[in-house]
């Protein structure tokens, strides 16, 4: 099975390999865990998996959570055994001789900042991995300095690793994992949790090191908008890859067979869509729907537009994601994607039925509020704020949503939206402000209030050593449900949620996006008018993500229950009505999606964007006239106020010097708007 | 190749520096628990509380009462005739033993016949009970003999036959028989066991459970260089912990010292090391902290207690409990530890204690060494 790199014609899936051994290579690698009281158990977390990267490649492993992405990474560092396979770093073969290759490697575990000493500053934890790795000082001062610069952490030096922000953790996690200059990284999910500006730092620093050094980056994600950023990706699910490719070659396969579309009624364009040939997933983005096909794209929007019983305003296909990609693999299983690329690699194994992923038949709810009664919840936010001593965690925030309608809440970590929600849940007092839950005062009504209102926790407060029914039958009394009461609802949820088969199961032993029902199952049990997500999607894979979204969309649409959501996902922020963007406790900005978009590029410009066939050197000349112009993957791209102006200068510049590009205006995306108010407020 | 474990070291020396419970846990802890015991646990027992219901109220019983109070071992709380004041005395713990003299107490005493008092003792401490029984019924043999001397006197017999055969008792390492001089370093022993081990307990494990282990995991640092490192800062703990204690029980507690100050530091190192390394055998082997804890709590302290000769001398224990009392280290050191304060005895008498510490000390090190694997799963 050869790396696709090798592939002819490759100039663009990472560096030049031809003739050299891969720096890391997988093959056949089995790994499985022993698990239960007396260890019977056995789960298989590797499945024989083989790929290989070339020096200097930046390969991203995706897949959901449990997909065995991390004993993959755990493995190569020499930090766990492996029960079979071949796994070689630089020619040395880490399962027999795993002390040799960890001079060579960076390796950053898991979770914000889980390599950190909390109670040591930033200078210590940064001296400690120094002198861990016996780094000599010529090499240490320089790289430090310039480390702590990209990172813009050199003011932070003396304050404790314990009170920095998520996202500077992570950036300081990185620095140490970096101080020895290791010429091979593997990076565990460096970027989950992190907001998108300190994000953005950290892949600055990745591309660095890739184009000064050569370093070959190994990372899992669980967010596809990461991996695009990546030369290559492969995809795992339960344990195998299940297609491997550049994130243009893979999205490429699926060219032309996703639509977008829009009408009057997106939900009963839904439902209507669903059952038709030829549709092998539809989901809901705000007003709009896309549909992926199974076959050409083509054929697909005839069928649709000569249905005369579907009323749509417009259709036209659209440019397909990663996250595309994944639904439809994890779909279609082992078949070859048609109009086949061949940089694509399907590997010929089906995945077994994902427990209760794999279908995408959007949930009813038939039993919710006795069948469809109007809830009508409404939310009335007016100037709160919330103080701890000298720290303003709410500052002054005013806003409101209306029945039905969904409210996004962005912004880095620390900006105050979890500290926002659990004020408007009635979990901590206000300490100047009013809100009111569907005409409760948050303050002065708090009993009532719990009944009218859910509330999900961040990370799902469940009992682990709970089963789903025990979650709910806790719930339920919690609530003050009688048993009578809850339990035809309870049922309802459960069948509906996909989770009836897992009843008797611990909750423990659930993957994350089951995990994450049962939690949303059991905010619903006392049918609230309102619901309040704080990050409820965070590690749990795109399948599991849309579900989770259609039931949302189901429980506004339909029910009229009005929802806020915090979320540092951009991709997720498409799916609100409106959105609020939080910043240092104050709500900097808020309107629908499309709204803000236009306002950022009205104040800050369009994207402009370059796609070479050789984008790294490229990349350098650019960044010689315009500093602010950045790598995604392949991709070079910066904004532009004056975007009539860069992109004629930009195209003659890079003709000049006989690069063969691309250069374009491009709207910007969530995560462009995001930056642009985060960095102009 | 040390500087590694150095690293390692100074790094672990700063957290303990600035995490309050650890460093309340390494310092503040064992001086309280030194105090608590030094002053509470008091094997002597002196000052009980004593009562008479004096039936007789005459020259005789008030004379009888007198050889109770002029001994440093009862102190009178009250003389009554009321029985029920008597049982309410008892019911709240004022008096430990009430003593009846009956109304013909002086009557019969005069007239030559004989007399019974009735001593009622609060036995829910058989102990203390024991000893009270033992102090009454030698005050009252006392009290007889003298009443013999002056009877036979009165008759015209010198004082020679009263009492043929006289005891001359002295004691040798702890004349003054006071219990502190046994339970102050016996004390020494005990911190120095629970301390150290539960401290080495915590250092690895809760590196497992933070998830930076894999820091450690993931370095060329070999297992013995991240063993020192942690180890090396606990010990110095440790070392300063006997250096506290040590203090303590020359200035605070007056503990009779008549060894050698460096016989008994040289012999308190070897065992912190042995102790650090018990915890971290424990560190290394478990995954959580909690567990880590109660595992070194159980295998070290409760067995110390009970079978190192804190309390009672090992020899007077049973075959199984000399059994285990040769399997612990705390034993080795307690012998030691008595014998340097109490009998100033030195590495003449104890190299063979010594080198089974130093032995069990290697153990120890070399089950951790091997069972700590850089590599999980």
């Amino acid at each position: 099975m050869g790396s696709a790199s090798r592939a002819p014609g490759l100039e663009n899936s990472g560096p030049d390999i031809k003739g050299q051994a891969p720096e890391i290579q997988v093959a056949g690698l089995l790994k499985h865990y022993r698990q239960g009281l007396l260890r019977r158990t056995r789960v298989e977390a590797v499945k024989g998996i083989s790929f290989e990267l070339a020096k200097g490649q930046v390969f991203g492993l995706i897949g959901p959570d449990g997909a065995g992405k991390t004993s993959v990474l755990q493995i190569l560092a020499g930090v766990l055994r492996a029960q079979g396979g071949k796994a070689s770093v630089s020619g040395i073969d880490v399962l027999s001789d795993p002390e040799k290759v960890k001079p060579l490697l960076g390796y950053m575990p898991q979770g914000i900042g889980l390599n950190l000493y909390d109670t040591l500053s930033v200078a210590e934890n940064i001296e400690f991995f120094r002198q861990l790795r016996q780094v000599p000082d010529i090499h240490y001062f320089e790289n430090r300095d310039r480390l702590l610069e990209m990172t813009r952490l050199a003011p932070f030096l003396d304050r404790a690793a314990g009170k920095l922000s998520g996202g500077m953790r992570q950036k300081l996690a990185l620095i140490c994992t970096l101080i020895h200059l290791p010429d091979i990284l593997l990076l565990d999910e460096p970027t989950t949790g992190v907001d998108p500006i300190s994000r953005r730092d950290f892949w600055a620093i990745i591309h660095d090191l890739v184009s000064s050094r050569g370093v070959t980056v190994l990372m899992t994600t669980a967010y596809m908008d990461e991996a695009e950023r990546c030369h290559q990706v492969a995809l795992m699910h339960q344990g195998e890859i299940i297609a491997e490719g550049t994130p243009e070659a893979l999205e490429r396969g699926l060219e032309g067979k996703l639509l977008a579309l829009s009408g009057p009624d997106p939900r009963q364009l839904v439902a209507s869509l669903q059952d038709m040939p030829g549709v092998e997933s539809v989901a809901m983005f705000g007003s709009r729907v896309h549909v992926l096909s199974s076959g050409a794209g083509e054929a697909l929007q005839q069928t649709i537009e000569q249905e005369s019983a579907i009323v749509i305003d417009d259709i036209h296909p659209v440019r397909p994601q990663l996250e595309d990609v994944f639904v439809h693999q994890l779909l279609m299983g082992a078949s070859q994607p048609e109009g086949g690329d061949d940089l694509v690699k399907t590997h010929q194994k089906v995945p077994e039925k994902g427990v209760g992923q794999t279908s995408l038949a959007i949930p009813r709810l038939s039993h919710y509020a006795g069948n469809a009664t109007e809830l009508s919840g409404t939310l009335r936010v007016d100037r709160l704020s919330c103080r701890f001593g000298d720290f303003i965690a709410v500052d002054n925030v005013s806003f409101s949503v209306k029945a039905g309608e969904i409210f996004g809440l962005l912004g880095p970590n620390g900006a105050g939206k979890t500290t926002l929600i659990r004020l408007l849940c009635g979990l901590l007092s206000a300490s100047e402000g009013k809100a009111q839950v569907s005409g409760l005062d948050i303050n002065q009504d708090r009993q009532q209030l719990r009944h009218s209102i859910g509330y999900m926790a961040q990370r799902f407060s469940l009992y682990q050593d709970l089963s789903v029914q025990g979650n709910i039958d806790l719930s339920a009394g919690l609530y003050g449900l009688s048993r009578k009461q809850y339990q035809a609802r309870a049922q309802a949820l459960v069948e509906q949620l996909g989770l009836a088969p897992y009843q008797r199961r611990l909750t423990a032993s659930l993957p994350l996006g089951l995990r994450q029902r049962l939690a949303l199952a059991c905010a619903l049990l006392h049918e609230p008018a309102a619901l309040f997500l704080d990050e409820p999607t965070s590690g749990v894979d795109p399948l599991a993500r849309r579900q989770f979204w259609d039931i949302v969309h189901l429980l506004t649409r339909e029910f009229g229950v009005c929802v806020v959501v915090s979320t540092h996902y951009m991709d997720e922020a498409e799916h609100c009505d409106r959105l609020g963007l939080m910043q240092a406790g104050k709500l900097v900005v808020s309107g629908t999606p499309a709204a803000l978009a236009t306002q950022a590029q009205a104040e800050h410009g369009p994207m402009l964007v370059v796609e070479a066939d050789d984008y790294r050197g490229a990349y350098d000349l650019i960044r010689q006239h315009i500093p602010a112009a950045m790598l995604f993957g392949r991709r070079i791209q910066w904004q532009s106020t004056a975007a009539d102006v860069d992109l004629p200068r930009v195209r003659e510049l890079l003709l000049n010097n006989s690069f063969r590009a691309d250069v374009s205006v491009q709207a910007l995306s969530m995560e462009d708007t995001f930056i642009s108010f985060m960095k102009g407020g | 190749m040390l500087s590694r474990a150095m690293a390692i070291a100074h790094k672990e020396t700063k957290e303990l520096l600035r995490d309050k419970v650890y460093l309340g846990m390494a310092f503040a802890v064992p001086v309280v628990l030194l105090l608590l015991f030094g002053y509470g646990l008091s094997l002597d027992v002196k000052h009980l509380p004593i009562a008479f219901q004096d039936n007789d109220r005459s020259a005789i019983s008030r004379d009888y009462i007198d050889s109770f109070v002029h001994s440093e071992y009862f102190d009178l709380i009250s003389t009554t005739d009321s029985a029920e004041e008597v049982e309410r005395m008892f019911a709240a713990g004022r008096v430990r033993v009430v003593i009846d003299i009956p109304a013909d107490f002086s009557r019969q005493l005069t007239s030559l016949a004989p007399v019974s008092v009735g001593v009622t003792i609060d036995g829910s401490f058989p102990a203390r009970a024991g000893v009270i029984q033992a102090y009454v019924g030698a005050i009252n043999a006392q009290y007889n003999a003298s009443l013999l001397r002056d009877f036979v006197s009165d008759l015209g017999l010198g004082d020679a036959i009263s009492s043929p055969v006289g005891v001359d008792m002295s004691y040798w390492y702890n004349p003054s028989l006071e219990s502190i001089n046994m339970v102050v370093p016996g004390m020494l022993v005990l911190i120095l066991m629970l301390f150290p081990a539960i401290l080495g307990s915590l250092v690895v494990v809760r590196e497992k459970e933070a998830g930076t282990i894999y820091n450690l995991y993931a370095c060329p640092a070999r297992r013995w260089e991240i063993l020192l490192g942690k180890a090396l800062p606990y010990i110095t703990v440790s070392f300063l912990d006997y250096l506290l204690i040590f203090a303590m029980s020359i200035w605070l507690f007056d503990v009779r010292f008549i060894g050698d100050f460096w016989v008994l530091s040289i012999a308190a190192l070897l065992y912190s090391i042995c102790t650090v390394g018990i915890g971290l055998l424990f560190s290394v082997l478990v995954r959580t902290q909690l567990a880590a804890m109660l595992l070194t709590f159980l295998t070290t302290v409760t067995p110390a207690f009970n079978y190192s000769g804190f309390l009672s001398p090992v020899s007077s224990m049973d075959s199984v409990g000399q059994g285990i009392a040769y399997l612990i280290p705390a034993t080795y050191f307690m012998e030691m530890v008595r014998g340097v304060y109490l009998k100033g005895l030195g590495f003449d008498y104890y190299w063979p204690a010594l080198l089974t510490l130093a032995a069990y000390t290697v153990v120890i090190y070399s089950i951790s060494l091997l069972v700590f694997r850089k590599r999980v799963g």
